[in-house]
């Protein structure tokens, strides 16, 4: 596995994650306060200088479990918090999301602008001026480590991400709807599109004599319609990125209108999938399934009260001691020291290789 | 002129690396007996042949269960080595060489040129006549491996001939060609001492990620989509660009020639396989044969079947299958 994938792991997962809780926040008109202060809580431990350094460490892809319980603590950073059920259908779908951008590029180079696309939408969803410096810094560090890198190196990191998310099908209605996604799991393959700015699209094959001089051309049908981008993307801090991928997919009509009677292959789930959401972000008047569960949403008053809803919770939640990790002072710190009291219980005692959760152990 | 033929169904999906389909075409056979498909650290090895009692295997580059779980597989070959069909891994763990039928690991190489903190994997295997076994590493050195007098395999030379990582070698009798993630060919003489470089084609400056010799021909596919063939002229030690092909809309992830027809197979990411004829005249000529889509299928391996190239397998990334196509 390559050692420079973990950071397009968790800042395109971290985007995907931002765009879908944005999406649920708006939908369900969440107080503007209460939704800005979810976005920066989380933007702002996401981004944090510290992690950021360890983060870019060459290293081995993270375990995936642990980057899910990563995620999961990111998304109860804040005051808003998702049940066990709720943040397996979040993860799913950020991770199938990005499942197919990777998948989709026509460039490796491409990936590097759809991390962008991710990195400006998330500035742009927090208002706090020290996360605005956070994620600059971040964009650096970025830039820094991968700008330089050969389309072949950059090509190894898409495959070795590829490859980390090999085996996981899950449909996602949004993408099935707009026939990005086949019925069985995979994605789609279009052949007509537009390819990379500098690409030369398929169809001819030229003949050179030995010396060098072009002495025929003939042409072939390439099997599709390709045209060439005539602009260039910029890396820059605020270019033009000139793709779609990694921009946020949930902005368009909104999903509950969309009709109910579409058919996906029989599966019910799946259309099923972003109301449940919806529900479980609190939302009083959605259909709630009956397989459903309650969560306490923008629980202020009381945050010393355990917030197991069913079950099936994982049991490292049971574990938080309030009375270590508040800090009436300052909530970033706050939020913060709750994250790494949930997160002791998943780091497994003998495997040195999750640094990057020990450091946030040490930050404790 | 190729119709669709049977599926073949592997243990687990293919990976997404290039070159990852591999197959057992050893003389005197005319026709592939088995196909290899990687699977992060395990290889699928079909058998081809209904008659054969031999089934499917799905073997562990590494025994030692610690690293099974990390390692990943690059690349798989088929040679004779001392008489003995044997099977070569290149991958995270180094060269790796087993008994074609006991699966005996019969000798093994780190092939490691970076600290152990850092990245490491061999890519690339050739084999050419005299029993020698050529590997590259990311760090891109590429290692000669002779036969010692007993018939075990041992190290003979390293030549660091790249500045990135090597993505794949072709041999041709004694001559060797390799290629890197940044796009540079190096052809190099095999000697029983030692690798001699003797020319080398600069990038066009996209990865070169499968190469293929034959006859004076070297055939490169790019990640750029191009192919290109080059003329190889063995006594003045030239090499000259014949023929440049904009073959396919994504990344070219595996190449194959049929050595007895001149067919030239290209699989991409855009989900086409193509097949394309040369012929060699006064000059090099290249036409486009055959182009089929394997729909919404991003291939990641594909290769002949035959030595005439009437039948060819493609493999697909997340899919355990793998689709051939008969003339």
């Amino acid at each position: 596995m390559t050692y420079y994938t973990l950071p397009f792991l968790f800042l395109n997962l971290g985007g995907e994650m931002m765009y879908i809780l944005d999406q649920r926040l708006r939908a369900q008109n969440i107080a503007v306060e209460k939704a800005r202060k979810v976005l920066n809580d989380i933007v702002r431990i996401m981004y944090n200088p510290r992690f950021m350094e360890e983060l870019f460490k060459p290293q081995e892809i993270y375990n995936k479990a642990a980057l899910k319980s990563l995620f999961q603590d990111l998304a109860h950073a804040s005051i808003m918090k998702l049940n066990a059920t709720s943040m397996d259908k979040l993860y799913d779908l950020m991770t199938m999301v990005f499942k197919w951008q990777v998948f989709t590029v026509s460039h490796p180079r491409e990936l590097i602008l759809v991390t962008l696309n991710h990195m400006d939408s998330t500035r742009a969803m927090v208002t706090d001026q020290t996360i605005h410096k956070q994620l600059d810094s971040a964009y650096f560090m970025f830039i820094k480590t991968y700008g330089q890198m050969s389309c072949g190196e950059l090509q190894r990191v898409r495959y070795s991400l590829l490859n980390f998310m090999q085996d996981v099908r899950i449909r996602v209605s949004l993408l099935l709807r707009q026939r990005l996604q086949n019925a069985d799991g995979s994605f789609t393959i279009p052949t007509q599109f537009q390819l990379f700015y500098g690409s030369e699209p398929p169809g001819k094959i030229r003949t050179y004599s030995r010396d060098g001089i072009p002495v025929d051309i003939s042409s072939f049908y390439p099997g599709g319609r390709y045209t060439v981008s005539t602009q260039p993307c910029s890396t820059e801090l605020r270019g033009v990125r000139n793709t779609t991928l990694g921009s946020n997919i949930y902005s368009g009509p909104r999903l509950e209108e969309e009709p109910q009677d579409l058919n996906y292959g029989g599966q019910e789930s799946f259309r099923k999938e972003i109301n449940l959401l919806v529900a479980q972000l609190g939302q009083q008047n959605v259909p709630v399934p009956p397989d459903s569960f309650s969560l306490e949403l923008f629980n202020l008053n009381d945050s010393t009260v355990p917030q197991i809803t069913t079950t099936t919770e994982p049991a490292t939640d049971s574990l938080i001691e309030p009375s270590q990790t508040t800090t009436e002072t300052n909530p970033h710190a706050e939020t913060l020291s709750k994250i790494l009291a949930e997160m002791q219980p998943t780091i497994p005692k003998d495997q040195s290789e999750f640094d990057l959760l020990n450091l946030m152990e040490e930050l404790n | 002129m190729y119709e669709k033929d049977k599926t073949l169904l592997l243990v687990a999906t293919a990976s997404a690396i290039h070159n990852n389909l591999a197959v057992k075409l050893l003389d005197p056979s005319r026709v592939a007996e088995s196909i290899s498909v990687v699977h992060g650290g395990y290889i699928n090895v079909i058998p081809l042949r209904t008659l054969d009692t031999a089934t499917s295997q799905y073997i562990p580059c590494s025994s030692d269960s610690a690293q099974k779980y990390a390692a990943s597989v690059m690349q798989v070959m088929w040679c004779y080595i001392n008489y003995e069909a044997v099977l070569v891994v290149a991958g995270s763990v180094g060269l790796q060489v087993f008994d074609c039928d006991s699966l005996e690991l019969r000798f093994s190489h780190a092939c490691k040129d970076v600290p152990d903190e850092r990245e490491h994997f061999a890519r690339g295997l050739a084999h050419s006549p005299g029993d020698y076994l050529c590997v590259g590493n990311n760090s891109g050195v590429v290692r000669l491996f002779g036969t010692a007098e007993d018939g075990s395999l041992m190290f003979i030379d390293r030549k660091q001939l790249h500045g990135s990582p090597v993505a794949d070698l072709a041999c041709n009798k004694e001559l060797l060609a390799s290629c890197d993630d940044a796009g540079n060919i190096v052809l190099s003489l095999i000697t029983p001492e030692e690798i001699v470089q003797w020319a080398d084609i600069s990038s066009y400056g996209c990865a070169c990620t499968s190469i293929k010799m034959w006859k004076g021909v070297l055939a490169a596919g790019y990640g750029s989509g191009h192919i290109r063939l080059f003329s190889i002229n063995d006594n003045r030690r030239e090499v000259s660009l014949a023929v440049e092909v904009a073959a396919h809309a994504k990344w070219i992830t595996a190449l194959d020639v049929a050595p007895e027809s001149g067919f030239i197979l290209s699989v991409s990411e855009d989900s086409f396989a193509k097949v394309w004829h040369v012929t060699k005249k006064d000059s090099l000529t290249v036409t486009h044969r055959f182009s089929t889509q394997v729909k919404d299928c991003m291939l990641v391996g594909g290769r002949f079947l035959t030595l005439s190239g009437s039948v060819f397998a493609v493999s697909i990334y997340d899919s355990n299958l793998v689709q051939c196509f008969r003339m």
